[in-house]
């Protein structure tokens, strides 16, 4: 019981520690604790700042878990670290500091919900700045306090002159973030982050330089130069906007410098509007990261660049992890647009077409019915029967219910035009609150549906014709957030199709098909989930199969199991890799590849990102969404093929930064009869399933 | 050039009122297929010649597929082999994408022989030897089963095979007036089929996957179909729920009318033969409506005639002429129902080669061989035919190159005009020598 009380106080002062850069990490915690204790006399201060502003936090009754994980701690820890800097570590001196810690606790609880509830903002460091410029206000008029004494580090006379001066430079800029200016404390800290996250460093260094180019450009004063603000606001804005609470990314390094300059700037504006007691603290880089993560969470659905972290995951590299996982899932559990026709059609008049798609209504989609020789109609396409989509059956993009529709509208002959009932007969389907989708220009007498009857993804609603405003006949689909006819269309893609290149067919997860496209909906493989390993169709309960193999001369067996959050994986062993994935009825897809990279469950796993069941005996290409790798897919009813193209890459921290040769990997799934994986040709790993053997006892006769 | 003597006719006429058939047809020469000349291919092959445009073949397997490729999600034609299994036709087809469909061993060894995989031929028939039913059951084939007995016999192979097999009944059901053939298949109306399934899906060794109904050959009227589908997807509702059928396939058979002329037939072949949306709209509607779209099964078409018949035509030469005793003219063409099986039902179209400009004459066309019932034509109202003549007969392309006779003369060549014009032998003429070629004489009656 008391240990574990200690385990958990421990616990809590480290991360108040390790708080400070973001992380939520011991280790960094006690390298950061240690970094600050270069200066004993500001460490201790820094470790009473954390010890007290914890107990208060205890004492107030706030969320514990929130106390463990270091979230009330680490403005105590820079107050303490700020005051220690200021004044003396007397009697009067820890009273201050008590007071401050309260005052910060206060204000890291009030602030934190208050921004959080309603702009979405983090606290940061603002309780701090502002308990530290309280603290530093009253003590003008309380005379009580003596000012500190000339910092003395330990290891001065120990270590050598650091010699040249520019190398050690960035420590000592490091060094800021504790308020101290010794090398060694940023050597610490660097140490200790390095270790933590490769990112985080690179994107502190990154926002130093820009800082430091500016003040080349531009020129600031040397006071400012010298001082804890300027390195401290150009890392941790940098830091903040580039990794922590934004995913990493190209665009988002490039914010991380924006932010790294601006906070200088703004620096350079605080120091004329502050009172001369009053330094600026953090203050410039909590506004600039204030406003530049509000405009980022402003935007607009499709808005590219840099994307928002929503749960800050302990590191700029889990950030991003957990960022790629995240989309993978949504775009799984999403509704999955699908074709809302049979057979191959051409997309007439794509997204921004010419004619009629522009303005409210740019996100539509026009299709005409495409026949074998590539023509739109027989013959001379003179009356609107000769035209290949006329009559065709209009199915329905996903399930939902029909909103409206509307079915007594006559078809124009060819190239006329209704303008009057310019949508023509149509069909409005709800799929959820809020979406809807719009199928028009539907023949006369043909909609087969009613008002609030419930339809199923590829239903048949009507037929195609020409009515409205519709020269020839074709159809029209829209997605809309309001059910009125008309509405302004909504952006999306159709899911799971088949685009017909001339020579080859792709087929696309996720596409907006140009103008001209000829698109279709694949062909479904009947039993597709007999290939893959894990809860066999035909065999009820949860009958586990393992599989066993030899890779790199390595015995390794994979095991099915069920995580409590209901999700499917695979797991390795003896060294531990677990491949999480979902098999739906229309594809196989892995959620998340984690542990060692060297089995062959990596291998496996890092190939098949998606495996869509289509009936494709001949073969189709297609790109899995984000990945560079380039894919050939060939599926039977009993056996998958997957060729894999891509050039491995060195990666920095999740990042990539280099390819190295290309590598051709085939994967064979055979009917729950083996996995097969040849590299270049040559086979390269062979995984069959076990039948589970119960282990008898032998019992050895003699003694 | 000496021009060729023509005798003059003596034609009654009548004054007044006007012949209200008219001319007819006149003299108008058919001397081209997709571009090639007739003449220069009879020189070259001989008479008679079967041709076959390929061009023909490709437009109606794109007619077919662009009536239903729209209309119903899962859709796909198997060749029918028993109209034609010429190599060249069947590779045509199975290029073009098609699967194939056979009714009997040879045909099922022919269609592997292409390379058509096991699991891409449709097994059809009365007659599955229990040899044959295993290799198709083993090759992983589609095989529609005929009868109790069959089934039997599936499950026995189940047991050897050594796992389960999937299989599709055939069945029959009344079409309103029309019945469609009872020998074939299990009656839907009677509760054999129902039984046929009971039985299947109790065994544990054999699942049924998919429902075989061929209605009938030249069905006229596509509402059949839609009849015989509607029943269907009433019959599938039952057994889903009562036996699980999982429905992967459902065969709806050939019998799609060509534009050939049935003997009796009044009306020409333009207002009778519908065309394949006709009977597409028939059959995609109901099972649209009918089946949830994940359940929806794959749509199997056996159609042969209709895609064969009017890419064959056959050239043939007028040997002899005379004036029968009725006063009409009789022709003899080197070409009878020994080539012409299909002649017992058709009025062929028969259109001459070589321009004609005399009025047109009623004539019969006889063909070569020493039988009464070897007549080509019955009546035809053609200039007059002289001995030389070519004659274009069409659309031949359906069942005569499966059905014809070896009786007293030797199969003639078989050309077939390229899309790109080329032309090519797809099958040599025949020599006593190969028609002898399996004979034996007996020891005691040789040399």
């Amino acid at each position: 019981m008391a240990a574990r009380l200690i385990g958990e106080a421990g616990s809590a002062l480290l991360h108040s520690y390790s708080q400070i850069l973001f992380a939520e990490s011991r280790w960094l915690g006690a390298s950061v604790a240690l970094a600050s204790f270069v200066h004993p006399r500001h460490g201790a201060m820094g470790l009473l700042g954390a010890l007290l502003s914890n107990a208060l936090a205890l004492a107030l009754g706030l969320d514990r878990a929130s106390i463990r994980r270091g979230i009330h701690g680490y403005n105590g820890v820079l107050l303490g670290l700020a005051l220690g800097s200021l004044f003396a570590l007397d009697p009067a001196g820890l009273l201050l500091l008590a007071m401050g810690c309260l005052l910060c606790v206060m204000l890291t609880a009030a602030l934190g919900y208050a921004l959080g509830q309603y702009f979405g903002l983090p606290a940061l460091s603002a309780p701090f700045t502002l308990a530290t410029w309280l603290s530093v206000l009253a003590a003008l008029s309380l005379g009580g306090l003596r000012p500190a004494p000339v910092a003395s580090s330990w290891f001065v006379g120990l270590l050598p002159a650091l010699e040249p001066a520019w190398l050690w430079l960035p420590f000592q800029r490091l060094a800021a973030a504790l308020f101290q200016t010794d090398a060694v404390t940023g050597l610490l800290l660097a140490a200790g982050l390095l270790l933590h996250s490769r990112v985080s460093v690179l994107l502190m260094a990154f926002g130093l330089l820009c800082a430091q180019l500016v003040h080349e450009f531009i020129g600031l004063r040397a006071e400012l130069l010298e001082g804890y603000a300027f390195a401290l606001s150009s890392m941790f804005s940098a830091l903040a906007l580039g990794g922590i609470f934004v995913v990493p990314s190209r665009s988002s390094f490039v914010l991380a410098g924006a932010g790294a300059v601006l906070s200088v700037v703004l620096l350079a504006a605080s120091e004329a509007v502050l009172p001369a007691q009053l330094l600026p603290l953090t203050l410039p880089y909590t506004l600039v990261v204030w406003g530049l993560l509000l405009c980022l969470r402003l935007r607009g659905a499709e808005a590219r660049g840099p994307r928002v972290a929503w749960l800050f995951a302990g590191s700029p590299e889990a950030n991003l992890y957990q960022a790629r996982e995240q989309q993978r899932r949504a775009r799984v559990e999403r509704l999955r647009i699908g074709l809302p026709f049979a057979g191959r059609w051409k997309v007439s008049q794509g997204v921004d077409g010419a004619h009629t798609h522009v303005g409210p209504w740019r996100f539509a989609f026009d299709f005409q019915a495409l026949g074998q020789g590539g023509g739109l109609h027989r013959g001379a396409g003179l009356a609107a029967e000769d035209y290949f989509a006329f009559g065709m059956p209009v199915l329905a993009p996903a399930d939902g219910t029909t909103w409206s529709c509307e079915s007594a509208i006559a078809d124009n002959p060819v190239g006329g035009i209704n303008l009057e009932r310019n949508w023509g007969n149509h069909v409005i389907l709800q799929h959820s609150p809020g979406f809807f989708s719009c199928l028009a220009h539907l023949k006369k007498g043909s909609v087969r549906v009613v008002p609030g009857q419930p339809v199923q993804k590829g239903q048949l609603l009507g037929l195609c014709g020409n009515s409205g405003r519709s020269p020839f006949p074709h159809l029209h689909v829209q997605f809309q957030t309001q059910p009125a006819l008309g509405a302004p269309a909504l952006p999306f893609s159709f899911s799971d199709l088949l685009l017909w290149e001339d020579a080859k067919k792709r087929f696309l997860l996720e596409a907006r098909p140009a103008e001209g496209a000829v698109v279709s909906n694949p062909e479904r493989l009947a039993q597709p989930t007999r290939f893959w390993p894990g809860l066999s169709a035909s065999m009820p309960g949860l009958l586990r199969q393992q599989w066993a193999l030899c890779f790199h001369g390595k015995a390794e067996t994979w095991t099915f199991g069920i995580d409590p959050l209901g999700r499917t994986f695979l797991e390795s062993a003896p060294v531990r890799t677990r491949l999480t994935f979902r098999t739906s009825a229309e594809a196989f897809i892995t959620l998340g590849l984690d542990g060692s990279r060297r089995t062959g469950l990596w291998l496996v796993g890092s190939l098949l990102q998606e495996v869509p069941f289509i009936d494709e005996p001949q073969g189709v290409e297609w790109l899995a969404d984000g990945s560079d790798a380039r894919m050939e897919l060939e599926c039977r009813p009993s056996e998958v093929r997957v060729r894999v193209e891509r050039a491995p890459g060195l990666r920095f921290a999740g990042l990539r930064v280099g390819a190295l040769a290309r590598e051709r990997y085939e994967v064979r799934l055979e009917a729950g009869q083996r996995i097969g994986v040849t590299r270049g040709g040559k086979p390269f790993l062979m995984a069959r399933p076990e039948p589970l053997i119960v282990p008898t006892l032998e019992v050895l006769a003699g003694g | 050039m000496k021009k060729r003597y023509e005798s003059p006719t003596l034609t009654r006429q009548v004054g007044g009122v006007t012949n209200k058939f008219g001319l007819g047809l006149g003299g108008k020469a058919h001397d081209r297929i997709d571009g090639v000349s007739i003449t220069e291919l009879r020189e070259r092959y001989g008479s008679p010649l079967f041709i076959y445009s390929e061009r023909t073949l490709k437009e109606k397997h794109r007619e077919l597929q662009d009536a239903f490729s729209h209309r119903y999600p899962r859709f796909r034609h198997a060749w029918s082999y028993k109209t034609n299994y010429l190599k060249a036709i069947c590779r045509s087809f199975q290029r073009l994408g098609s699967w194939a469909e056979v009714v009997s061993m040879m045909e099922y060894e022919m269609a592997r022989s292409l390379g058509v995989p096991g699991r891409q031929i449709v097994f059809n028939g009365p007659y599955k030897p229990y040899e044959s039913l295993k290799r198709a059951l083993g090759d992983e084939a589609i095989v529609n089963i005929d009868s109790f007995d069959e089934l039997e016999d599936v499950e026995r192979i189940a047991g050897e095979l050594g796992r389960t097999v999937k299989i599709g009944l055939r069945f029959n059901m009344s079409l309103g007036a029309q019945m469609s053939w009872d020998r074939y298949g299990f009656n839907l109306e009677s509760g054999a089929a129902a039984e046929a399934i009971e039985r299947a899906q109790s065994s544990g060794r054999v699942t049924v996957a998919g429902y075989h109904a061929h209605l009938g050959t030249f069905v006229y009227d596509p509402e059949h179909y839609r009849t015989a589908a509607v029943k269907l997807v009433d019959f599938h509702g039952t057994m889903k729920t009562k036996y699980g059928v999982r429905l992967e396939y459902l065969d709806l058979g050939g019998g799609f009318a060509s534009r050939n002329r049935l003997r009796g037939s009044y009306l020409s072949t333009a207002d009778l033969t519908p065309s394949f949306e006709r009977y597409a709209e028939a059959i995609c509607e109901p099972l649209l409506a009918g089946f949830a779209p994940a359940e929806a099964p794959l749509l199997i078409l056996e159609t042969g005639r209709a895609m064969v018949d009017e890419a064959g035509s056959l050239v043939s030469t007028v040997i002899s002429t005379k004036r029968l005793n009725n006063g009409k003219r009789g022709v003899v063409l080197d070409a009878g129902v020994n080539l012409l099986f299909t002649a017992f039902w058709y009025d062929h179209e028969v259109l001459p080669v070589i321009e004609r400009s005399g009025p047109p004459e009623d004539q019969v066309l006889y063909g070569p061989l020493c039988m009464q019932i070897d007549v080509v034509r019955e009546q035809l109202r053609l200039p007059r035919l002289e001995r030389g003549d070519p004659v274009l007969i069409r659309p031949v392309g359906a069942y005569n190159n499966t059905q014809w006779l070896q009786f007293i003369t030797l199969r003639p060549n078989i050309v077939m005009v390229g899309e790109n014009g080329e032309v090519s032998l797809i099958r040599e003429r025949e020599t006593v020598e190969y028609l002898q070629q399996r004979e034996v004489l007996p020891p005691w009656l040789r040399d």
